[in-house]
């Protein structure tokens, strides 16, 4: 069987391939299991959870998680959260959150940052720990809210005010503030879903690596029918039970996917990036989502120590990056290829596939990526192609698209499903992927435990 | 004595040069700088209480400061982290409870001048209390006579004049504090300056006054005494005033009552069973009904953790809800920190019988309290299903009011491990608990269950094992009295509105309606039965019960279903009308050989008095109850018994036992054998004995 290891990481392919497809039994060497994970329902912002903070979602996400493994918290060595756009008031919140969540005090905890795939990179950290030793039990996730986004003043007006509190009279303050004001100072500074360094909007891009890929708006809003229809029907399955929690009121339905959504209904709505002739409308993008979602990473040894049945190993997992400009979205694609060299396995051998729906375009044209020769000879020479997904194996249980994407929090969703669905379906690899802001991309692997 | 006084004085060697150690309590220790640093420490206390030798210490070292130069300015605080000064000493009062009002109102003068010559410095030597810990009464008194104040956070700092509850404060009175510290508007200037104004102020608070009282508490209208004598003749003649009354009012037999419940309280929050073995940490609640949801909140309150089930979702989210809207009403009143709140609400596990790892989170608990519903067979079931789950120490608690804990325990494999804890609805409001241990209880089972109560913030007291325990023992006779009454025709408004005036917080019948006619009717069933088996035999008698099946057959099930005696239809109603379908049922069950439509108040309370008096004999008499102060407690805390006539046993002490016993047989003549007196009342009422004694009982 295979760990995961830093050394691994730089064995040549052939030879890991080989490793990953024998059962010898472990070499001695840890491995990362993920216990399990849940989340609290997906909400769109402004809805369910309009008067929360951030805090609030995550100390549920993770008294929800203890709650349903029933691991005591004194078991818990180190916390680790991740999230996007920061409350100035709990920038570390994985530590005010645990707190809040009845973790004991001694157990240390930070938050990490990078943007859409945060939790993911929070679960990767707290694996990483894992191997090295200084950590046996790991609580890792993730959390977002748009509905209590820290809007500023605008920057000229933040200068005023950082001055001002040096001013010795009511007088001087007043001079301060109105020199030089001009009105559009005054309006207030949103948080803006933009490449700092390209300055361009997320959705612009996948405008347009949808036009490079030769997506179509139809094809796109298909993809986003699939996800609304995909989740609609995991709910009423009862796929989630479990896996979401009940949130405050006991509620555990997402109102996110909507099960009427109809292609008619998508056609007639307006582009929402390049206007007037784009190809992505809000039906294709992800929405502003509220949510938090949580993960229990242990060694095996610890696990079975405590008596408890695991999901999933982590087999495997990469962070890329690449071009901002032009491969702002494309990360999946590298990382999938990355990460299936490093555990030594072809897409053939996934039965369960789970991508972060950023945008109907960006999935759709990571599939072209991923399955063109032409791509690969251009941009990994001498790299095999990941492939053809199969739509079979890909998002069966929604995606962001329809559950929400609240960008801290989808990761560790991402991970908790594939694994429930190997659980579920009874499959053996699971393969997750995930863009993020700054051409930066995340792919694991997962193995169903004992499989 | 000799002994603590050696003690409390040896630190002051180790004061700087200037420091001065006074006899007991102060302590003084002048700054270079010229401020005085003056430390309170009553020795061999928890808390720092206002006492005679207090007072002496605190006027000598406040001449010594007036007339020293090298004193500019003085800090006042405690030695002890988290007590400033907790009011009165309480069994100093008890103690000169028998000596004549005059000397009682030269102790309170002594406290006054001490006041008075604190409040005269201050312009030239300012003082700043510093408080850490409650400031109540006296203690407040003090802070507010010097100049400044500082306070911490701390969730300990309380501020208050809380005396008045037993009935000896007049603090603040006489005007001197409060109207010095605000600007006076034209309207304070007419309530307070003017004649007419000064009748309107206090008819007005005299009126509010007894709305709330009903005339059954001294203390109120005597500080209003106070304050309409130190507003109309000055400061000094208002202190005169306030003298007087101090010690007219400890002297009085409700200031001995409520002192008497203070005591009892006290010495409930001592575990009788000592320490247990091991501490209990986590618990799990079976019920996130009103029970369940309220026994959680009391303990995440409390540094417990609870692991609270209920059969659904919606179950235990109605349970959560309720704790999380309480909850949020202590944050929003600032009772509680973000945190605080926060850090409660994590220890509130909820769990459903579809949570996979119930099982699994029951296994580490160390105290299972059920909470479910109220037959023998659903507990039996509780107890096989958890004996099966939890570890060999976790002690199960059952919250019945009514099945006998031996029963209980009878399917148990450790039987040791079972114990009764009782409850009282609104569990975060009602103060009282009862823990029932029956025969195969084990002693560190019980001191446990004390111990959980206790850290709830419980008074807890220890019963036997029988029907009904103690409250509801004592209460279902009380009860059918009240049905009794109502047969005999007499009006249930004014039997209402006879307990209201005795004190009682809600009138018998609105009782029956408040709790349910159903839930009643269980509770007066369960005692019915042979003596000799521990039930209550003949004195259950008295009432034709079966009128109780007659409403839960109409569906009169009282308050919850809208309509009982009364009919809440209405629900801006001040005052709820009798139900009419209920007079139909009354006048069914009318007994026409008897008449009790022209009773008094007075004979109506009396009849239903007694019943509840000579069932608390019977349990003291029967080893139910421990003694006659728990006795006390147990019924002002669970049944609300008028707490300024200090509980059952406290009243028949002021009766005279020998009155009591010639009221019950002159009752027992007219109405049967239910009211005949007791073996131990009649033992009392012969050797003249009282059931509580005047002086607090001598600390444990």
């Amino acid at each position: 069987m295979l760990q995961l290891s830093t050394r691994l990481r730089a064995v040549r392919p052939a030879i890991v391939r080989a490793r990953a497809r024998s059962t010898a039994a472990s070499t001695g060497q840890k491995k990362v299991v993920l216990v399990d994970g849940c989340r609290i329902p997906f909400q769109p912002s402004r809805g369910e959870y309009f008067d929360l903070m951030s805090y609030d979602l995550t100390r549920l996400a993770m008294h929800g998680l203890l709650t349903k493994t029933a691991v005591d918290p004194k078991a818990i060595d180190y916390v680790l959260w991740g999230k996007v756009i920061q409350e100035p008031k709990t920038s570390n919140i994985a530590r005010d959150a645990a707190f809040a969540a009845g973790i004991p005090r001694g157990v240390p905890a930070h938050t990490v940052t990078q943007a859409c795939i945060s939790s993911n990179q929070a679960i990767c950290t707290g694996a990483s720990q894992i191997l090295s030793g200084q950590a046996e039990v790991v609580l890792a996730g993730g959390v977002e809210t748009f509905s209590d986004a820290p809007i500023r003043y605008s920057r000229p007006i933040r200068k005023k005010l950082i001055k001002m509190s040096k001013a010795k009279s009511p007088g001087q303050m007043a001079s301060i503030f109105f020199k030089g004001l001009k009105m559009k100072d005054l309006a207030p500074e949103q948080p803006a879903i933009a490449n700092f360094l390209t300055g361009e909007v997320m959705g612009h891009n996948a405008d347009r690596l949808s036009d490079r890929f030769g997506v179509s708006r139809r094809e796109q809003e298909e993809f986003a029918l699939r996800s609304h229809l995909n989740a609609a029907n995991a709910h009423a399955d009862g796929f989630y039970d479990g896996e979401v929690i009940a949130g405050p009121g006991g509620k555990t339905l997402e109102d996110g996917p909507r099960a009427d959504s109809s292609l008619e209904k998508m056609a007639t709505l307006k582009p929402a990036f390049v206007k007037p002739h784009g190809t992505v409308t809000a039906a294709s993008a992800s929405p502003f989502t509220d949510g938090a979602s949580a993960t229990l990473l242990m060694s095996d040894g610890k696990a079975s120590e405590l008596g408890l049945s695991p999901k999933a190993e982590l087999l495997a997992y990469a962070f890329v990056a690449c071009d901002p400009f032009e491969e702002l979205l494309l990360g999946p694609t590298y990382g999938a290829s990355k990460v299936l060299r490093m555990a030594g396995l072809s897409l053939k051998d996934i039965d369960v596939i789970e991508f972060h729906e950023a945008f109907a375009g960006q999935v759709l044209s990571n599939l072209v990526a991923m399955d063109s020769d032409k791509f690969f000879a251009e941009n990994l020479p001498g790299v095999d192609k990941v492939g053809s997904v199969d739509m079979t194996k890909l998002n069966t249980k929604g995606g962001s698209l329809s559950i929400g994407h609240p960008f801290g929090a989808t990761g560790a969703r991402l991970v908790t499903t594939a694994a429930n669905r190997l659980v579920k379906e009874g499959g053996t690899y699971a393969l997750v992927a995930a863009c993020a802001d700054g051409g930066l991309g995340h792919a694991c692997i997962l193995k169903r435990y004992g499989a | 004595m000799q002994s603590a006084l050696k003690l409390a004085r040896r630190p002051a060697a180790a004061l700087s040069r200037r420091g001065v150690r006074n006899a007991g309590s102060l302590t003084m220790d002048v700054h270079p700088s010229g401020v005085a640093l003056i430390k309170i420490d009553c020795p061999n206390a928890k808390q720092n209480t206002m006492s005679k030798e207090l007072l002496e210490e605190f006027e000598e070292i406040t001449s010594r400061i007036e007339k020293d130069a090298a004193v500019k300015a003085v800090v006042l605080m405690s030695s002890k982290p988290g007590s400033f000064v907790a009011g009165a000493d309480i069994k100093q009062i008890a103690a000169l409870g028998d000596a004549p009002p005059e000397v009682l109102a030269e102790a309170s003068g002594m406290g006054q001048a001490a006041l008075d010559k604190l409040e005269s410095m201050q312009k030239s030597k300012p003082w700043v209390a510093a408080i850490d810990g409650p400031a109540l009464g006296g203690g407040l008194e003090i802070a507010l006579a010097c100049s400044h104040r500082v306070a911490t956070s701390s969730p300990k700092t309380i501020l208050g004049l809380p005396e008045a509850a037993i009935a000896t404060a007049l603090d603040a009175a006489s005007g001197k504090t409060k109207p010095r510290q605000r600007k006076l508007g034209w309207m304070d200037w007419f309530l307070e300056k003017t004649p007419p104004g000064r009748k309107l102020l206090f008819d007005q608070a005299t009126k509010a006054m007894l709305k709330q009282t009903k005339g059954n508490y001294p203390a109120p209208p005597a500080i209003l005494e106070c304050a309409k004598a130190g507003l109309e003749a000055g400061h000094t003649a208002g202190s005169t005033v306030e003298r007087q009354l101090f010690g007219k009012l400890a002297a009085t037999s409700e200031s001995a009552a409520l002192r008497g419940i203070f005591f009892g309280a006290t010495a409930a929050k001592k575990n009788p069973f000592g320490k247990p073995d091991k501490k209990v940490e986590t618990i799990g609640v079976l019920g996130a009904g009103l029970m369940g949801a309220g026994i959680a909140e009391v303990s995440i309150g409390k540094n417990l953790r609870v692991l609270m089930k209920d059969k659904d979702q919606a179950g235990l989210s109605r349970g959560e809800d309720m704790i999380l809207k309480s909850l949020g009403a202590k944050l929003k009143k600032k009772r509680l920190t973000t945190y605080t709140h926060d850090a409660q609400a994590s220890r509130l596990v909820g769990l459903t019988d579809g949570s996979p790892a119930w099982k699994k989170h029951f296994a580490g608990a160390d105290m299972v309290i059920e909470a479910v519903f109220e037959e023998m067979s659903v507990k039996h079931k509780v107890v096989r299903e958890m004996e099966a789950i939890v570890g060999p120490h976790c002690i199960i608690a059952s919250n019945t009011s009514t099945l006998p804990i031996g029963e209980i325990a009878s399917v148990a494999q450790r039987p040791e491990n079972i114990v009764g804890m009782h409850y009282f609805s609104p569990v975060p409001k009602m103060p009282l608990l009862e823990v029932i241990t029956h025969d195969k209880t084990a002693p560190a089972v019980a001191a446990a269950a004390v111990e959980v109560g206790i850290q709830q913030g419980k008074t807890v007291i220890a019963v036997k094992d029988v029907p009904g325990f103690y409250v509801n023992r004592c209460l279902g006779p009380f009860l059918t009295e009240a049905m009794a009454l109502t047969q005999q025709g007499a009006d249930p408004l004014a039997i209402n509105s006879a307990l209201l005036d005795f004190g009682m917080p809600v009138g018998g019948v609105t009782l029956c309606d408040e709790v349910g006619i159903d839930v009643s009717r269980h509770v007066v069933n369960n005692l019915i039965g042979d003596q000799a088996k521990g039930y209550l035999g003949v004195r259950m008698e008295g009432a034709d019960l079966r009128m109780l099946d007659r409403f839960v057959e109409e569906g009169l099930l009282g308050r919850k279903a809208g309509r009982g005696f009364f009919d809440y239809s209405d629900p801006k109603a001040k005052k709820k009308p009798i139900n009419k379908d209920a007079l139909a049922i009354l006048k069914e069950f009318r007994d026409p050989a008897k008449d009790a439509s022209q009773l008094s108040k007075e004979q109506l309370v009396e009849r239903m008095m007694m019943r509840f008096i000579v069932e608390a004999l019977y349990c003291l008499q029967d080893g139910v109850i421990r003694n006659a102060r728990d006795g006390d407690v147990a019924a002002v805390m669970g049944i609300g018994f008028p707490p300024f006539r200090g509980g059952p046993f406290m009243y028949i002490d002021k009766l005279g036992a020998d009155h009591v016993v010639s009221r019950l047989k002159a009752l027992e003549a007219e109405h049967g054998a239910q009211y005949a007196p007791p073996e131990i009342l009649l033992k009392h009422a012969k050797d003249g004995t009282p059931f509580i004694s005047s002086a607090p009982e001598p600390e444990a």
